[in-house]
């Protein structure tokens, strides 16, 4: 369904270009969940935004080729571009608190991806939009349509977010860190949320985090990133219990363990 | 509720500034009978003439006396003018809000529309320049510009006749041609730092994150700018309206002097030369009242647009 190959991601804001993704290969088929995992600055974030086809094209110039169910996500046209962003490739950010716009209400926000890909009217797009709340198990959906951002926690609005990617029932839901700005009984909340809609809908996930413990409980594949490059790749488990890389020998061992006497 | 707050606050913000104008204008040096009858008149003369005015009675009962003519529109009788005070200003204070009110109006489309010009084409040759000429604009004081305004609009190009003007009870449409050039000087420096305040915030609101979330649904650049943009970059601006506006009708009261337009400046100058106090009085109050209903207007419009002040 996905297929990245050979991702380069260079920047050239500044004076001297910098490269901040090298030779990134990925495939997702429908239906997986794939972890990818990586200290802040390890690039991981870059080649998430650029799946998603939000790197600026300006800035960032991109090598290798991403394609999305047939279409080239890094040259194809931006109206064809478009017509994938959030109908059938979504994504939901780290940041809940700065995600959403704060002066359009939620249950607008979570509509919209419905305005802009199907000729649903209005009434239609707010019964979706409240059954869409419904799943992701916010209570009293009807109130939460009707509030601002503000008036939301953290995780409430995690789940907005999620319920407004989902609306049109995605492919691909790229996940980058989704959890990291909760807290910890909310983080547990809002990964089982995404193993369920991935169970449910059939949802591919790119799960972007640095938590590993998370990624092992969600992720069956995992990719390891560290200073732009791919260290290590291959089933969950398989690098839990036996990592090559020096650099996941080292994340694992720093995970805290509970012992029990 | 937090407006209904806001309206009593309103009024007793108008009653402290009617009681510190009155008070003012009571303890500084300067004397309407001498201003009235000169300095050779007998002091019976003058002594007549106080009682006649109402001067010799105490502070607090003239206050109150005042205060209760006010609460029924009755601002006194004009010392130097002999006519109703009410009437005088009645007649007056159109040409001020009318000039006001479509300075307001220009300041707002000139900066709207050249802030989201300047914020789509942030690079672009015109964008940077009108960034240049922005700067230069925002320095010219209105009374200078309106100088300007009559040289290049009114003596070269024949689009008005300086120091021409007819009064709104005869042609209203030709009183707004006259009323539309002194209200361009006011309004260009105020549209220049208006323009300033939306173009940041229109910048700074396109890194935001929900920016990029509302990309990521789908939106083409000019819907996230119209859709998402707009409305959060307009809120820094809704605060910089309403001291605009005071300062617009401050800036009318000077600027009709350049244009020869008899508005209120000219008899709050002569009102305040003359020791005409209830003139005076009167204009400041009404001004006020005008300020500070443009503040409520411009709370209420806060709390429409940002719903997190609410």
């Amino acid at each position: 369904m996905l297929h990245v190959e050979d991702l380069n991601i260079e920047f050239h804001d500044h004076i001297i270009p910098e490269t901040v993704v090298y030779d990134f290969d990925l495939d997702i088929e429908s239906g997986e969940i794939v972890g990818l995992v990586g200290e802040s600055g390890s690039g991981k974030s870059m080649s998430a935004l650029a799946i998603a086809g939000l790197l600026n094209r300006h800035d960032a110039r991109k090598k290798g080729s991403i394609v999305f169910e047939g279409i080239d996500i890094l040259n194809c046209p931006r109206e064809i571009l478009r017509s994938v962003q959030g109908d059938k490739i979504s994504m939901i950010f780290q940041e809940p608190m700065t995600s959403l716009n704060p002066v359009k209400k939620i249950g607008w926000q979570v509509e919209e991806a419905l305005r802009i890909h199907t000729d649903m009217n209005k009434e239609e797009r707010k019964q979706k939009a409240l059954e869409m709340l419904k799943e992701v198990e916010l209570d009293d959906p009807e109130r939460i349509y009707r509030s601002y951002p503000h008036q939301l926690s953290g995780g409430m609005r995690q789940r907005v977010m999620i319920a407004a990617a989902m609306i049109n029932s995605p492919k691909l839901l790229i996940a980058d860190e989704p959890t990291t700005a909760l807290d910890v009984t909310v983080q547990a909340q809002i990964v089982s949320l995404l193993k369920r809609i991935n169970k449910e809908k059939g949802t591919a996930i790119l799960f972007i985090s640095h938590d590993l413990s998370l990624v092992r409980q969600l992720c069956k594949r995992v990719i390891v990133m560290k200073s732009g490059y791919i260290v290590d790749s291959g089933e969950t488990e398989e690098i839990f219990s036996n990592p090559k890389h020096e650099y996941t020998k080292n994340l694992i061992s720093s995970i805290p363990q509970v012992k029990l006497d | 509720m937090k407006i209904l707050k806001k309206i009593v606050s309103s009024i007793l913000v108008v009653l402290v500034v009617s009681t510190l104008v009155f008070v003012a204008f009571s303890v500084i040096p300067g004397d309407p009978a001498v201003a009235k009858l000169g300095t050779m008149a007998t002091p019976e003369q003058l002594e007549n003439l106080r009682q006649a005015m109402g001067l010799t009675d105490p502070l607090p009962v003239r206050y109150v006396h005042w205060v209760l003519g006010v609460l029924q529109g009755d601002f006194g009788t004009s010392y130097s003018y002999g006519i109703p005070v009410t009437d005088l200003i009645a007649d007056k204070l159109p040409v001020t809000v009318t000039m006001a009110i479509i300075s307001m109006f220009i300041m707002i489309v000139l900066a709207v529309v050249l802030a989201i010009y300047s914020a789509y084409h942030e690079h672009s040759l015109l964008g940077r320049a009108i960034g240049v000429i922005n700067q230069v604009i925002m320095s010219i004081p209105p009374f200078f510009g309106g100088i300007i305004i009559t040289l290049i609009f009114g003596l070269t190009f024949k689009l008005f006749s300086p120091g021409g003007y007819i009064s709104y009870d005869i042609n209203l449409g030709k009183f707004i041609g006259y009323m539309i050039w002194p209200a361009i000087a006011i309004a260009l420096p105020k549209a220049s730092m208006a323009y300033s305040l939306l173009l940041s915030g229109l910048i700074g609101e396109k890194k935001k994150d929900y920016v990029r979330t509302a990309y990521s649904r789908g939106n083409s650049s000019k819907a996230v700018f119209y859709r998402h943009i707009l409305k959060n970059a307009c809120i820094p601006v809704i605060t910089f309206l309403g001291m605009a506006f005071a300062d617009m009708i401050a800036g009318t009261l000077v600027i009709e002097q350049v244009f020869g337009i008899p508005g209120l400046g000219m008899i709050l100058l002569t009102s305040i030369q003359n020791r005409d106090y209830p003139v005076v009085e009167a204009i400041i109050v009404c001004i006020a009242v005008l300020v500070i209903f443009s503040n409520l207007l411009v709370d209420i419009l806060y709390k429409v647009v940002d719903p997190r002040t609410r």
